[in-house]
């Protein structure tokens, strides 16, 4: 009785407690869950997708000198002001595309991939087609939700950003990521 | 009967030392857990350490915010208390003792009833510690060892 007693009279301070502690930890967690932009690749996606895990599968095939790979959904940029500024790679969808050209790098195809699947103006290549909105076919559709519900199917493109600071890096997991099924 | 000694104040201390270290103990093995959660993190586990990491925090909090409020700094009151009244003489009374039905608890002290001695030339109203109420002789005659204003002993009439 006493014990309940004490434990009602000092409530305030174990509610206290676990506010701090949520705090805390989960502040902690962010900041292991990431690093900066020299010791990762991001990729920043407009999409709905399972980031974790994409992540994970990215992360099988880490290059060397990297710490992780981070692949997030494009509403992340919200949480910080330089977020968009240094990511790595971007999958748009083709409406998006010329909205966000001042900031990609363009880049010849990889070995192995049909020019047809680029994106090009004025001759320069700065997108890479991951999702064929008419057909359906899609990479790594496992994780990304490509066709949004009450939207219309569009194409997306997977793209590099101009001030990725590992190219040859960033270069590896794209190949990885067209890799996926 | 006295209601203060030096044994009972250092027995107290000891409890408070005991107390002390394992409040410190529970708090230690917090932290490292939490810290091993943190080293164990991998991109595919880290949702579930997150978690982990959080759970054993509040309950180890929780535990040292117990041990903390209900047992340490309540001991360390009251053999602080005790040492202090044992320090002086104490002054004897006779009356007929009337328990008050009148709580005070200052903050950060021990808790404490008012009890009233009915006593020639005047009454004279005196504090006893809570847990020694029962010890005292409601409206009976008798003689108590008091110390500034404190009850620290009672001896029954004969």
């Amino acid at each position: 009785m006493k014990t309940l007693k004490n434990i009602f009279s000092n409530l305030h301070r174990y509610v206290l407690w676990v506010l701090l502690s949520v705090l805390l930890w989960v502040w902690i967690f962010s900041n292991i869950d990431d690093t900066i932009p020299a010791k990762k690749v991001s990729l920043f996606i407009d999409a709905s997708c399972s980031s974790r895990s994409l992540s994970v599968e990215l992360e099988k095939e880490l290059p060397e000198g990297l710490k992780m790979i981070r692949a997030r959904p494009m509403t992340y940029a919200a949480f910080g002001s330089n977020s968009m500024e240094f990511v790595d790679l971007y999958i748009f969808r083709e409406s998006d595309l010329k909205k966000y050209q001042e900031g990609l790098m363009r880049f010849t195809p990889p070995e192995g991939v049909e020019a047809k699947t680029y994106v090009s103006e004025d001759g320069l290549i700065y997108g890479l087609r991951v999702y064929d909105a008419a057909t359906g076919q899609g990479i790594a559709k496992d994780f990304i939700q490509y066709v949004q519900p009450g939207q219309t199917a569009e194409d997306y493109y997977i793209c590099i950003g101009a001030k990725t600071q590992h190219l040859e890096a960033t270069w590896q997991v794209l190949l990885h990521f067209l890799e996926l099924a | 009967m006295t209601f203060y000694s030096r044994q009972n104040a250092e027995k107290l201390l000891q409890r408070n030392r005991f107390h002390t270290v394992l409040a410190a103990c529970v708090g230690g093995l917090t932290l490292a857990a939490c810290i091993v959660c943190c080293c164990l993190t991998t991109t595919a586990n880290l949702p579930q350490m997150e978690q982990l990491a959080i759970a054993i925090s509040i309950v180890g909090g929780w535990i040292v915010i117990f041990e903390l409020t209900a047992r340490i700094l309540p001991n360390r009151r009251m053999a602080r208390h005790e040492l202090r009244i044992l320090e002086q003489e104490p002054e004897q009374l006779s009356g007929r003792i009337e328990v008050l039905d009148r709580r005070v608890r200052i903050p950060k002290t021990i808790a404490l009833k008012q009890v009233r001695l009915h006593s020639v030339p005047h009454d004279r109203l005196l504090s006893i510690r809570e847990d020694c109420v029962k010890n005292l002789p409601d409206g009976q005659e008798c003689t108590v060892q008091v110390v500034g204003g404190y009850i620290t002993g009672v001896e029954e009439a004969t």
